[in-house]
């Protein structure tokens, strides 16, 4: 009889995993579309903004560093839907390929934060102990840096470019969620069934990728939508300053800096549209982001201020 | 309560560490020193061994560590590698200026925020209340920096005038400082008067379903009284928190705008060491930087207790 108690999951369910994923995806969709018109609206940005990354290389008319003298500050028009800039460069087909960066950036950064938040949070929140005690209080000095600044120091070690600056925010980002994800972490291992999977003989591997993890997940989750508008921000704000992306490549934040600006007084759109396209695309990620928070856990209202 | 405030105070200490620490250690990992650059780049001196000597870049790394933590201990703050001048001369000069710019767009964010989120409570579901939703959600999407360029841009190109750039000790004519301040801090208050708004809007909330409001109603007080006297002021108690999570923001936007605006505060220091591998320069501002934050969480947790007599620390 005891062979029937058994911690896994049923054959059925384990067998209709892939179905049962794009089912729950697509209901989760539409459930969206239905109460979270707002969250529904942020869901189209991303979507689009994603796609339009993929698809740069047709839906920009001309190469992002396709410069030509007599086009100089060419105003819109129907060549150039939203004008060019000083170099004679296709501001529309820019702005698309910026997107690019800005995915690469939100999921490139997150994706690396979320790994060391999950490594870290788990371990120090499974084992705990002295080394847990040391890892807290460093994460604590960590969290008291405020993002940007500490984001300069890093890509002073790093150097500028796009791969440093996803390894930079994924440590920035990873350090501070590691904090989130030990607390639930502790949380879930207060509760009884993980007592009953111990008493059972799971090994520590074991309990913590079948029995923690899937619990964390949902935070993980939220936390990650949560992260990667804001990765977005502080690489605009380091490539506004000079710190981020070189050029030519088409950086939105690199687009506005202040040796741009002095071009935007002949040429108001350039400092215009690629804001326009920046504030669109972490508005998108802002609401998308809330309405799965309301979604994936009631208990979360509302939000605080983030660093 | 005394004894907590104690407490807290000496737990500064090895976060401090920690601090010193972690801002330490970072740096040395900043390829090439400023030696290297003023020989390479700039040929100040023609032997590069005998001047890391001079800056004292030779001893072994965790000497150089405790070198400067012992300094610190003194109020020593190490001297800048360019000039020999103590960098505690020019954080005096500095810090104040970026507290100032934080703390006032803080003030502003409040003064602004507070009176909008209350409202946006007392119409819930009204047009007033999706308007100012949707305004939330839109400040909370536009970064400081293009608002900036946006304003220092489009009345420039369309109507010929740009708003007044550049700094004014408060000394020499407080008129003209504040004048001067006021976009910056402004430009950054815009974030997080969304944060504001949105958390007094559903603590009002809250606080409005409660039962002693209901006995405040009943007692036949007028609304000014119920809702400033008796609803506001328990309201108010988590905004404080918000308040103090904003800090590191308010820095962060402080770091942007003294750079668009010349503002010669921390940030722009910060970078510039940066970009001259002054050390000592660099650990100093990120030290302050991080204590700034340390002493307004402080703050906040003691204000916390203070206002709401039921926390009880243990």
């Amino acid at each position: 009889m005891a062979d029937e108690i058994v911690l896994r999951p049923t054959a059925a369910s384990r067998q209709a995993l892939p179905l049962r994923w794009v089912r729950s995806l697509l209901s989760f969709i539409v459930t969206m579309f239905r109460y979270k018109p707002l969250g529904a609206a942020g869901f189209v940005i991303v979507v689009t903004l994603i796609l339009t990354a993929i698809f740069a290389d047709f839906i920009a008319p001309y190469e992002y560093n396709d410069t030509d003298r007599h086009r100089q500050f060419a105003p819109p028009s129907f060549d150039h839907v939203i004008g060019a800039d000083h170099l004679g460069r296709d501001l529309f087909s820019r702005i698309v390929h910026g997107s690019r960066i800005s995915v690469s950036i939100g999921f490139g950064a997150v994706a690396g934060a979320m790994c060391i938040a999950i490594t870290l949070g788990t371990l120090t929140g499974y084992y705990g102990g002295w080394l847990d005690k040391i890892i807290q209080r460093f994460v604590d000095g960590w969290m008291t840096f405020p993002g940007i600044v500490i984001a300069l120091a890093m890509v002073a070690i790093a150097g500028p470019g796009l791969w440093p600056l996803i390894i930079i925010l994924g440590l920035l980002f990873g350090i501070r969620g590691s904090r989130v994800v030990r607390g639930q972490v502790l949380a879930v291992m207060a509760r009884p069934h993980i007592e009953v999977a111990r008493s059972v003989g799971v090994g520590d591997l074991r309990l913590m990728a079948v029995h923690v993890f899937p619990n964390v997940l949902p935070l993980v989750i939220i936390l990650a939508t949560i992260e990667i508008p804001l990765a977005i921000t502080i690489e605009a704000s380091l490539s506004f300053l000079g710190f981020g992306i070189p050029p030519p490549a088409p950086s939105w934040g690199r687009m506005l800096s202040a040796e741009a600006r002095q071009h935007m007084l002949m040429a108001p759109w350039l400092g215009i549209a690629p804001g326009l396209a920046l504030s669109l695309t972490i508005f998108g990620w802002n609401m998308f982001g809330d309405a799965l928070r309301d979604l994936l856990d009631p208990t979360m209202r509302g939000s605080l201020g983030e660093r | 309560m005394r004894t907590y405030a104690i407490q807290r105070v000496l737990l500064l200490i090895p976060t401090l560490l920690v601090l010193s620490f972690i801002a330490f250690a970072l740096i040395r990992f900043i390829p090439g020193d400023a030696a290297l650059l003023m020989t390479e780049e700039l040929g100040y001196a023609p032997n590069l061994e005998a001047l890391q000597e001079r800056l004292g870049l030779t001893d072994p790394v965790h000497i150089q560590y405790f070198k400067w933590v012992g300094g610190f201990f003194r109020g020593d703050f190490g001297r800048s590698l360019w000039d020999g001048s103590p960098a505690v001369d020019e954080l005096v000069r500095r810090l104040p200026v970026t507290l100032e710019l934080a703390f006032f767009s803080l003030f502003l964010s409040a003064l602004v925020a507070i009176p909008i989120g209350v409202f946006s409570a007392l119409k819930q579901d009204t047009r007033g209340d999706y308007i100012v939703r949707s305004t939330v959600v839109l400040a909370d999407a536009v970064p400081h920096f293009w608002l900036a360029t946006l304003i220092l841009v489009l009345p420039a190109v369309y109507i010929g005038w740009a708003p007044p750039v550049g700094w004014h000790s408060l000394t020499e004519d407080p008129i003209r400082h504040f004048i001067l301040l006021l976009l910056p801090a402004a430009i950054i208050s815009v974030s997080s008067a969304a944060s504001l708004v949105r958390i007094t809007r559903t603590m009002m909330l809250e606080v409005l379903r409660q039962e002693y409001i209901r006995t405040a109603w009943s007692k036949g007080l007028s609304e000014g009284a119920v809702m400033y006297r008796h609803a506001l002021k328990n309201a108010l108690i988590p905004v404080i928190t918000v308040f103090g999570l904003r800090v590191p923001n308010a820095l962060n936007g402080s770091v942007v705008m003294e750079a668009v605006f010349g503002i010669p505060g921390l940030g722009r220091w910060t970078i510039d060491a940066i970009n001259f591998r002054d050390y000592p320069q660099l650990q100093v501002a990120l030290m302050f930087t991080a204590i700034t934050v340390l002493v307004a969480n402080l703050i906040v947790d003691l204000a916390y207790g203070w206002l709401d007599p039921r926390v009880r620390y243990k």
